[in-house]
């Protein structure tokens, strides 16, 4: 049976599934190692994300968006609270979504999806209105990525096992606090 | 910095792209009748155990009776309403484990955003640290958080959630009180702070992993008990989006609850009331996580 190039793409992206020819890469793809660590990774983009925003978020108001320094302060907390009340409006709506569809890896590119818009928009952004939107968008991402991780790494690992995995992959998350003081460290070394 | 966030977008994206779940490799595999590999082998090996454990399952797990009258207390009944059609998580929210199991990880999370907030105002207020110098401080508490949290998250896999998170939630009351020890002055009261918070990471990482191991496993038995009901996979995903919003919940919760203690009755008396709320956190953890302990199910019967 002749497949065009294109057709191989398709399920080794798994875009389209053909049961019949195995994709490349199925034994380590599908590994629990590399499942969790593609959750670990998940985790640690969605902290390191928020956690290289939050701090230039006055920053970026100030100069930026042009707020007089008297409202700056209101409205980081109230870009924070977009985050926040993104996160928990759209965690059970992410969770009933993923028990819907026959397949995890959907939602959860479609929340990555989320915060590279998130991304994008912050960093180009210079009105009110636009933060908060990709606070919105990044909260959402939040609440697929944590949501559908965890899922992931109950059905890969068992219940069993779950303890230990959940406790290595939070690791992966502070991690990111680690980074992060080396970037911000360069960022203002680089800056002066 | 831009570039940096795109560059580990990018990592990311390509990962969730490559990676195939278990469920859908194991499709493959039954079409390839030629392989064998421990994706084959996992089903059966699970019903194995399940067969292992009617047998043995008295001596295994004492407190829960036989396997019959586990499922009975985890049947749900056949007309339910519309609603917990759509949303079959529903029922199961009935249960108290399960709502105990939300509680312990939303006192957490009130935990972890009372300290985001507290900590850099009261570096300021005792030591006249600027932002950088705050930051200091949360090391202690990561620090320790970091290196136990997969060494707790192996006791709840090996002792069972409830013992892990009751003497957690324990060990943080007095912790908590003590916090109110610290003093304006110098490198010793610093050290005192330090310290303590650093005793707090250690409550911290204790914390962590029981509340989402016992929820996954009070699902497992109605998932279990009812496999017609939750359909092929469960009703995983909407647990922990669950379990994601009473998070992200506390962590907004938290620093508008120290915020307003800390101006009402100050920092030490704000400690006091999060010691009791971990105290009474304890005592139910102890009461309903992994099922009720011995010794108050002989009284009831």
């Amino acid at each position: 049976m002749a497949k065009s190039a294109w057709e191989k793409l398709l399920n080794t992206l798994q875009i389209r599934r053909d049961y019949s020819e195995r994709p490349v890469g199925l034994t380590w793809r599908s590994n629990t190692y590399f499942i969790v660590a593609t959750v670990a990774i998940g985790l640690f983009t969605d902290l390191f994300l928020y956690g290289l925003v939050v701090p230039i978020l006055p920053f970026m108001l100030r100069e930026r968006v042009g707020l007089p320094s008297d409202q700056v302060q209101s409205h980081v907390s109230g870009l924070l609270a977009a985050y926040a009340g993104a996160s928990v409006i759209c965690s059970p709506l992410a969770g009933l979504l993923a028990d819907r569809l026959s397949t995890r890896q959907a939602p959860f590119l479609l929340g990555l999806t989320a915060l590279l818009g998130a991304t994008i928009l912050l960093f180009l952004g210079e009105s009110v209105a636009v933060l908060a939107l990709a606070r919105v968008l990044q909260g959402i991402s939040a609440a697929f990525v944590w949501t559908i991780g965890l899922a992931l790494c109950l059905e890969t690992v068992g219940p069993e096992n779950l303890g230990k995995t959940i406790g290595s992959v939070r690791h992966a998350g502070h991690l990111e606090w680690l980074v992060l003081t080396i970037v911000v460290d360069l960022q203002f070394h680089l800056s002066r | 910095m831009f570039g940096i966030g795109l560059a580990v977008l990018a990592i990311d994206f390509i990962m969730r792209v490559l990676v195939i779940e278990k469920k859908v490799a194991r499709k493959y595999e039954a079409k390839d009748p030629n392989s064998v590999s421990d994706l084959d082998t996992t089903p059966n090996h699970q019903q194995d155990e399940g067969h292992d454990g009617e047998q043995g399952n008295d001596e295994e797990q004492p407190l829960l009776g036989s396997k019959e009258d586990d499922t009975a207390a985890f049947k749900l009944s056949e007309n339910q309403p519309k609603i917990a059609r759509l949303i079959p998580i529903l029922p199961c929210l009935a249960d108290p484990r399960l709502l105990t199991a939300f509680l312990v990880a939303f006192i957490q999370a009130t935990l972890l955003g009372n300290f985001d907030a507290t900590i850099p105002t009261v570096g300021e207020e005792l030591f006249n640290f600027d932002s950088l110098k705050a930051g200091i401080l949360f090391l202690p508490l990561g620090v320790f958080d970091f290196i136990l949290g997969p060494v707790f998250g192996w006791c709840v896999d090996r002792f069972g959630p409830k013992p892990v998170a009751v003497l957690s939630y324990a060990y943080l009351v007095p912790i908590l009180v003590l916090l109110r020890l610290p003093h304006e002055g110098g490198k010793d009261q610093m050290i005192l702070y330090g310290g303590l918070l650093a005793l707090c990471g250690i409550g911290l990482a204790g914390i962590g992993a029981p509340s989402i191991v016992e929820a996954g496993a009070v699902v497992q038995k109605y998932y279990e008990a009812n496999p017609d009901f939750f359909g092929e996979d469960g009703p995983y995903a909407q647990l922990y989006g669950l379990n994601s919003m009473v998070f992200s919940a506390g962590l907004t919760l938290g620093p508008e609850l120290a915020g307003e203690l800390k101006q009402a009755i100050g920092y030490g008396n704000m400690n006091a009331v999060l010691a009791g709320i971990c105290a009474l956190t304890a005592l139910l953890s102890f009461v309903y996580i992994g099922g009720k302990p011995k010794m108050l199910k002989r009284r009831k019967t």
